[in-house]
């Protein structure tokens, strides 16, 4: 089970990244929840919802840091600016584009419309799952995931149009 | 047709999200600091759990014994109650002031007309020959006799309990 843990850093901290936006403190919250989840993993009976319950850590230290600073826990979408550079794929002008355009819609999105689009789209939650790590009834989930993607949808038309997404091309282009 | 396009945008979206969370690396100096902390964690949990390998035992013995104490004084209690419940009429039989009386010592009863003094043996019951009767809050059953000038007295050794006829 502690094995496990150290497997899911990468979610851990990439989660902190989008909730608080500053390298030093996601560190310092994948830190903690980390070191929370290795004292107590001994209570965890399902080995299946580590990655859940890591999160759900990382969430609620979150909210712990912000109310002791005595603010509301805004959660900030991640900035580009922040990735890996050495990491970029090889098409870099127009992928980077799409990504930058991606991310700024997904920055003009409510706090939990875009958490629960991130961890359904990004960590690959169900909605289910989503609802564990944010505490919410799986409705809200879903009901936060399809206005997400509409609006998505929408602000995202014009870059969606240009690369002519259809089923038939999709399917050939992500194959 | 709709529902395709939505869900195939839905996709693209999701896939320039997942290429963006993906590029967000961690500094292997941060990773390096994780394992060491998680490591160090790991190590001080064990030491704990080796250092007191014999306090678990001690909790449950501990408990255990507690466990039982609190049963045996139940069962104290429980024996008191009934002991109580079973000797109450010896109180109620003695009358206040009086001396209690020894188990199984004999009681004489006495018998007197009530237009004079004199009193006359009638013979003595013991101490379980008086709690056999000693259903009416204290006072002898009379209805044996059917003279109701009789008195009986029921004589203790300290003093004299009158125990009045109905």
């Amino acid at each position: 089970m502690r094995d496990q843990l150290t497997d899911h850093l990468p979610s851990v901290y990439r989660f902190a990244i989008h909730l608080c936006g500053d390298q030093h403190i996601a560190e310092d919250l994948a830190q903690e929840a980390m070191l929370r989840a290795v004292r107590s993993c001994e209570d965890l009976k399902e080995r299946q919802v580590v990655k859940i319950w890591l999160l759900r850590i990382v969430k609620n230290l979150w909210i712990d840091r912000c109310r002791s600073q005595g603010r509301n826990p805004t959660e900030i979408a991640i900035d580009v600016n922040l990735s890996n550079q050495d990491c970029e794929p090889p098409d870099q002008v127009s992928q980077a584009e799409e990504v930058t355009l991606t991310l700024a819609a997904l920055q003009r999105l409510p706090d939990r419309q875009k958490t629960v689009l991130l961890l359904v789209a990004c960590e690959e939650l169900s909605i289910i799952e989503t609802a564990q790590v944010l505490q919410v009834t799986p409705e809200a989930v879903r009901s936060s995931l399809s206005v997400a993607r509409a609006k998505m949808r929408q602000m995202l038309g014009p870059t969606l149009e240009a690369n002519d997404i259809s089923p038939i091309r999709n399917k050939e282009r992500y194959s | 047709m709709n529902s395709d396009s939505n869900s195939t945008k839905n996709e693209f979206t999701d896939l320039k999200l997942r290429e963006a969370y993906l590029q967000i690396s961690l500094r292997p100096e941060f990773v390096e600091r994780i394992q060491t902390a998680v490591k160090s964690e790991l190590d001080s949990s064990q030491s704990a759990v080796q250092n007191n390998v014999a306090r678990p035992t001690a909790n449950r013995l501990y408990r255990r014994l507690l466990n039982a104490f609190s049963s045996l004084a139940s069962l104290w209690l429980i024996a008191i109650l009934l002991d109580r419940s079973r000797t109450a009429n010896v109180s109620e039989l003695t009358p206040r002031g009086s001396a209690q009386q020894p188990d199984n010592q004999a009681i004489p009863i006495g018998r007197k007309n009530a237009n004079s003094h004199d009193t006359q043996s009638v013979g003595s019951v013991d101490q379980s020959c008086l709690l056999a009767i000693s259903g009416c809050n204290g006072y002898i059953a009379g209805k044996l006799y059917d003279d109701p000038q009789v008195e009986i007295y029921v004589v203790l050794p300290t003093q004299i309990a009158n125990t009045h006829i109905e």
